[in-house]
């Protein structure tokens, strides 16, 4: 015995009650079977038997060869489920197959209305686009409701302010539309008086990069002498073809500061205002001007619109004065008139056709609003009132 | 056919190279041993399980056999080793070794009063055989009070026969480490069959 070894305790080890247990037989079996098994497949690995190469064997017997390895275990790829796979993304394709490819929507546009826009007889693909800073707050556009609100005519205006403004009829009935939209020259550079001529004498556009606008361009030559040009031409959906106020061809930093105190003017008059109906309200503007017939769909005139709709204006009374019939602009819808405005010397006189008395709004416009509503009817190359 | 007197060693190694007879050979000749100390070591409350730690632990040896390399110690203390490794992962699996480790662990202060409680009352048999007996029950009562790395530390130096140096290497422990496990698990043993090596003392 000693320190760490006691005999004693060895002893009362060695009879204690579990001397004498063995392992169950079944243990003991398994154990040698193993071990036996073992050292088997350890002779025939040490003494590898000619083992014949797998190319050397018929391609039937590798093919069940390699699917009964395939069905006995999980070291190879479950088949089952790649067939299961290859099935679902199969009926996927067929039910997709027709369908168009869906696009991103703002949250702010319903996509009802983002869908009948292009095709809702009147509207161009250049809708106003449906995210603008200025409209974050403003309700949905309702297209079914034919006199909007005071906040939807504001937003529509402050909208079509911002956008790119459409190709004067000359310019686009004198040229190609494939022509002008490959050299664009930035709009920057074109003063605010003079505009056109610098135009020329540039020979090209402005640059309208936008799907809307080259939709416009495509279908300016027919319009000069049809009469109602459905804008079926242009079918671009409206979130693709409204150009972002940062894409937008833009003007000169003065004529885009102008122009937004204009919008923002016009947001502040339109809130105390009368309003007249916006652009999808009509399809045609037609000019009735002696000598200068002119029929703009509601696309080309949208920003002459913004621009009118940015005058202050009130229910008609008796004193006011009576603009002359020589200045007067028809809109119509399929050929229905629908008002007519007259200009005159800064006043604008808005009066629908069949409407009661009562409707008959009026107003006078500023001088910066005024001289860019001659700017812009200028531009759409008819002589200023 | 391998020779009752050849050493496990060589056993081992004709097993390793093809000899199917060796091994049973050296299994039959360590069979009751290794069973006993996995059953020990698991305690009673594992004993169900002592036919799967004891196959486990021959399964292990197997697999062993190219790279066995005994670097000094005997196989039999190699085979111990690999007991001791599958019986204390099963008890750590169980959470058995945990409990006893927080119910005993290495504290040199701590009495052996904790195994009075555990102690069997009955008297030792006048007789031998019948005294031995008793006192392997009692032993193993009180080997199922240790803990399990104590318990594994007496039993490989009291059933293996290994020495501490040996019994340090197999089981990765420094020197003292295995001297003081093995010396508490001494004087807790000892505490614990007082009642019959009272009786072995020479009386004056």
């Amino acid at each position: 015995m000693t320190e760490l070894r006691d005999a004693r305790l060895k002893r009362a080890l060695d009879h204690a009650p579990d001397a004498a247990l063995r392992p169950s037989d079944a243990t003991r079996a398994a154990i040698k079977s193993i071990a036996s098994g073992a050292n088997t497949e350890a002779g025939a690995g040490a003494l590898p038997a000619p083992v014949q190469p797998a190319h050397s064997a018929p391609l039937w017997q590798r093919v069940a060869r390699w699917w009964r390895a395939g069905e006995s275990g999980s070291r190879h790829m479950p088949w089952n489920a790649a067939l299961a796979t290859v099935v679902l993304a199969s009926v996927v394709t067929l039910m997709w197959f027709d369908q168009p490819v869906p696009q991103a929507v703002p949250d702010e546009v319903p996509a009802k209305a983002v869908e009948q826009s292009p095709a809702g007889g009147g509207v161009p693909a250049s809708v106003p686009p449906p995210v603008v800073a200025s409209d974050a707050q403003s309700p949905p556009l309702q297209e079914a409701s034919p006199i909007r609100s005071r906040p939807e005519r504001a937003d529509l205006a402050a909208r079509q302010a911002r956008q790119p403004r459409p190709e004067p009829l000359a310019k686009v009935s004198g040229a190609p539309a494939e022509t002008k939209t490959e050299a664009a020259p930035p709009r920057a550079a074109a003063p605010i008086a003079g505009r056109e001529d610098s135009r020329n004498a540039a020979g090209v556009d402005r640059s309208n990069e936008s799907v809307g606008l080259s939709a416009q361009t495509a279908v300016a030559p027919a319009r000069s002498s049809l009469p109602a040009p459905a804008p079926a031409a242009a079918p671009a959906p409206a979130p693709a073809a409204a150009p972002m106020p940062a894409a937008a061809p833009a003007p000169t930093k003065a004529l885009a500061d102008m122009e937004e105190r204009r919008v923002e003017g016009g947001l502040s008059a339109a809130s105390r205002a009368p309003a007249m109906p916006s652009a999808l309200d009509w399809s045609e503007l037609s000019v009735q001007r002696p000598g200068s017939p002119l029929v703009l769909t509601s696309g080309q005139a949208n920003r002459l619109l913004a621009l009118l709709q940015a005058v202050n204006l009130r229910p008609a009374q008796a004193g006011d004065p009576v603009a002359s019939a020589a200045n007067r602009l028809e809109l119509s819808r399929h050929g229905a008139r629908v008002a007519t405005l007259d200009l005159d010397e800064r006043w604008l006189r808005w009066t629908p056709i069949g409407a009661e008395p009562g409707t008959v709004l009026t107003g006078r416009a500023s001088v910066a609003q005024w001289q860019a509503i001659q700017d812009e009817l200028a531009r759409l190359g008819w002589p200023a009132p | 056919m391998p020779e009752s007197d050849t050493s496990d060693h060589q056993l081992m190694l004709a097993y390793a190279a093809g000899d199917a007879s060796a091994f049973d050979v050296l299994y039959a000749r360590h069979e009751g041993a290794l069973y006993r100390f996995v059953r020990r070591v698991l305690g009673p409350a594992l004993a169900a399980q002592a036919d799967e730690v004891f196959q486990d632990t021959w399964l292990r040896i197997v697999a062993a056999r190219a790279s066995f390399s005994p670097q000094g110690a005997s196989w039999r203390t190699w085979a111990f080793t690999i007991a001791h490794n599958v019986a204390m992962d099963r008890l750590r699996v169980s959470g058995r070794e945990l409990s006893m480790d927080s119910m005993g662990g290495d504290d040199p202060d701590d009495p052996l009063d904790w195994l009075q409680g555990a102690l069997d009352a009955a008297h030792p048999s006048t007789e031998d055989l019948a005294f031995w007996r008793a006192a392997g029950r009692q032993l193993l009562a009180c080997l199922e009070q240790l803990p399990a790395v104590q318990r594994a530390a007496f039993l490989l130096h009291h059933e293996d026969g290994a020495s501490v140096e040996e019994l340090a290497r197999s089981l990765g422990l420094g020197f003292e480490t295995a001297k003081s496990r093995l010396r508490y698990a001494l004087q807790k043993l000892r505490g614990c069959m007082s009642a019959y090596l009272v009786v072995l003392e020479p009386r004056p």
